[in-house]
């Protein structure tokens, strides 16, 4: 089969695209639970050429997620820019999971080098590996940025349709693992309006972010703070913006329910000595979890390239 | 850019021969590491009983140092302080210069003499200001004698300023420290009690905004990479031309560029809300960028003259002017201006640039006093000779002479004037207004 590509021409409107994946959304999410989905993704690359992030919206960024103002984008930032791109692909009507109340399961970005704010970004997006989970279906959209044909980064966001199973599927519930929280190094206030002002600087409308109306619509109980949040902050409290290439991985656990308080921890090691000299990297290692009632929300790390 | 007569004399048949020949032997310099102790080894403090001196032995027992009140023979020292702050007649230093003298050869190599002292004004009673000029000649001489890359410099406390003033404790941390490695024979004057003590000294500079011209390499480059190092946010400028070793820097030390000619009209202007805009405010204004045209000025063409001090002087006064105007710059700030020793000693074939290195002196003085109100300080560093890519120019024979023409008999490093523009900029020198700190190894002349 031979991929096929789609030359977006502009940044897609998000909003658009959750309103009228919302009004789809009953339809789809009927029909495919009654008849399942086939193990087909569309074999189709969807590409934006030449995105510039603006000094204000990356600063807006930078300050809501902890970090200082700098020239180089953080990681996750270029996860939001190549997002518009990803959900064109998702809200496409040839793709197979309805979009609406999907779950972002874990995402690892891998940055080859540093991307500076005035480079003209390209993004890449696919779909691959559609694969049965307990609880559903879930799919990988990866993403690459280009600058001057050279890629800089990559991103691979796993996501979960819940209650979407696929023909040939076995079903089989995991027990959720034992946690432990350990000693704390932080802890975030997320106010109420957290996911709104998120989505005033990522673009990212999800109504399960921005009120507890939008969130009930889809399932939850009340708005959840966005991943890419989390994850943002996470790693602006690593420190670890002098990195030149790392890796960054984050896996979600339960939501993190807003206004709400997230203890997070951070363990930096230096793996120097026992990786040898030629190897020596660093790492940091990060957890978050309801300062109640101890359940997980997320953890990560991020290992220097 | 290595020295390589350093490297050359510091072992083996090199070191011998050297020795044998009489020539200079300059010792590798102990700089400043983040997390190493403030001095390694004891640290004595002598001289005539005073507050002064009591005030500073509680000081450096807080920074959990090793004090002691005499020297025990033989005992390896990392530093003597010397109080002279009570002396009311000359005949008052003899009795504490032959103990320091008897220690000098005790003291480790890379290791400091700070003398403390209130400077002689026209108000002193005449054996006072005697004494007090007196510990000027002392200290300025004994610099000179040092050996294995130790330095003497003193802290000028002024009238009624007491010894436990932030910037007393603040200039003496930075004396001891590897950050003073090129600074030697200097007085830093503490004229108030204004300033505060960082919560953390490996971070004085955290939730700071910085402003660095001229940072797209040299010495603006390090001034840039020390700061955000002390824990500033930073906000580096250069020319358009120089646009992508500017944004090189921009990113290492994880703070924004903007390209400016700060001859313009409106840099101060675009300076300020570059600052706000992306870091929220503007704390630290260095005024690094500069350039020379040099010539006698028997062969001195009008516009080599006026380019010179345009940059280096006349600009920075007009960005001054809309930083003090702006109610952004109220937050105890500080600027510093770069002179040169050119500007303090002249320098022949160097008219345009010394007119422009002295003017920032004066500059600087007169600035001060403005930012009194808001907490603010307005100093300058002179550099002497350092290695960069402009003296790397020089032709050799010229370079290596004017290298050992000070007392370290080495070129600092831009490093070394980047951790005294670093002190400048601190909480901690609050109380140093309208200063020159030169950065030159105890110049003989100017370079």
């Amino acid at each position: 089969m031979s991929t096929s590509t789609v030359e977006l021409t502009s940044t897609p409107s998000l909003p658009a695209i959750y309103a009228s994946a919302a009004k789809d959304a009953g339809r789809r999410r009927f029909s495919r639970t009654s008849s399942g989905v086939t193990g087909a993704l569309p074999d189709t690359r969807y590409r934006l050429r030449a995105i510039t992030a603006s000094a204000e919206r990356l600063t807006a960024y930078q300050h809501l997620v902890g970090e200082p103002a700098a020239d180089r984008l953080p990681a996750c930032f270029v996860h939001v820019l190549s997002f518009p791109v990803a959900m064109s692909l998702m809200a496409a009507s040839d793709f197979p999971l309805p979009l609406m109340g999907m779950v972002h399961l874990d995402n690892r970005i891998d940055q080859f080098a540093p991307i500076v704010l005035g480079e003209a970004i390209d993004i890449d997006c696919r779909a691959n590996h559609l694969r049965a989970h307990h609880r559903g279906t879930q799919v990988d959209v990866t993403a690459t940025a280009r600058v001057g044909g050279t890629v800089r980064w990559h991103s691979r966001s796993t996501y979960l349709a819940k209650g979407v199973f696929l023909d040939d599927d076995d079903r089989q519930t995991v027990p959720r693992p034992e946690f432990e929280p350990p000693t704390p190094t932080g802890l975030w206030a997320l106010p109420g309006d957290i996911g709104r002002r998120y989505a005033r600087v990522s673009g990212d409308y999800n109504p399960i972010h921005l009120s507890s109306a939008g969130a009930k619509l889809l399932g939850f109980r009340r708005a959840i703070a966005h991943g890419m949040y989390l994850a943002a902050r996470a790693v602006a409290a690593s420190d670890v913006r002098h990195w030149d290439a790392m890796t960054q991985q984050v896996s979600f656990g339960s939501p993190a329910i807003v206004p709400g308080r997230v203890a997070f921890a951070a363990q930096p090691n230096e793996r120097g000595e026992e990786a040898g000299a030629e190897e020596s990297r660093a790492r940091v290692d990060y957890v978050g979890w309801n300062a109640k009632s101890g359940r997980k929300h997320f953890s990560g790390s991020i290992i220097h390239n | 850019m290595s020295d390589k007569y350093i490297d050359l004399i510091s072992s083996g048949a090199g070191k011998n021969i050297a020795k044998r020949l009489g020539l200079p032997q300059p010792a590798r310099l102990r700089r400043y590491l983040p997390g190493a102790p403030v001095i390694d080894g004891p640290v004595l403090v002598t001289g005539p009983a005073s507050d002064a001196g009591d005030a500073v032995r509680t000081t450096l027992l807080d920074w959990r140092l090793d004090v002691r009140r005499h020297a025990a023979p033989g005992e390896k020292l990392g530093a003597i302080v010397v109080d002279f702050t009570s002396v009311a007649h000359p005949a008052d230093l003899t009795e504490t210069s032959i103990t320091v003298g008897g220690a000098l050869r005790d003291l480790k190599s890379g290791g400091r003499i700070v003398v403390l002292t209130r400077p002689s004004c026209a108000g002193d009673d005449a054996p006072v200001a005697a004494a007090r000029q007196g510990v000027d000649g002392w200290l300025r001489s004994l610099a000179h004698e040092m050996r294995g890359g130790s330095t003497a410099n003193g802290i000028a406390i002024s009238g009624d300023v007491p010894a436990s003033a932030p910037s007393v404790s603040g200039a003496l941390r930075f004396l001891l420290s590897g950050r003073s490695a090129f600074v030697d024979g200097q007085f830093i004057h503490v004229t108030s009690n204004a300033g505060s003590l960082p919560e953390d000294w490996e971070l004085p500079l955290a939730g700071r905004v910085a402003v660095v011209t001229g940072a797209a390499r040299g010495i603006g480059a390090e001034v840039a990479r020390v700061l955000a190092r002390d824990g500033a946010s930073l906000v580096v400028v250069d020319v358009p031309a120089a646009g992508e070793a500017l944004s090189k820097v921009a990113n290492t030390v994880g703070g924004t560029a903007l390209q400016l000619d700060i001859t313009s009209e409106d840099a101060g202007q675009r300076i300020i809300d570059h600052a706000v805009a992306r870091h929220g405010g503007i704390d630290i204004v260095v005024h690094n960028a500069g350039i020379t045209r040099d010539r006698l000025l028997a062969n001195m063409a009008e516009d080599r003259f006026a380019s010179v001090v345009a940059v280096n002087v006349a600009a920075p006064l007009t960005i001054n002017e809309a930083l003090l105007a702006s109610d952004k710059f109220t937050n105890a700030p500080r600027i510093v201006g770069l002179a040169s020793t050119s500007g303090i000693a002249g320098n022949r074939g160097q008219t345009n640039y010394a007119t422009s290195k002295a003017g920032v002196i004066g500059m600087v003085r007169a600035t001060a006093p403005r930012m009194e109100s808001v907490g603010g300080t307005a100093n300058a560093v002179a550099p002497g000779f350092i290695d960069t890519e402009m003296t790397a120019r020089m032709p050799f024979a010229t370079r290596e002479v004017a290298r050992r023409l000070n007392s370290l008999q080495q070129a600092g490093l831009p490093v070394d004037v980047a951790e005294t523009i670093a002190f400048l900029s601190s909480p901690q020198a609050g109380g140093v207004r309208g200063d020159v700190i030169r950065v030159c190894g105890q110049n003989l002349v100017g370079a």
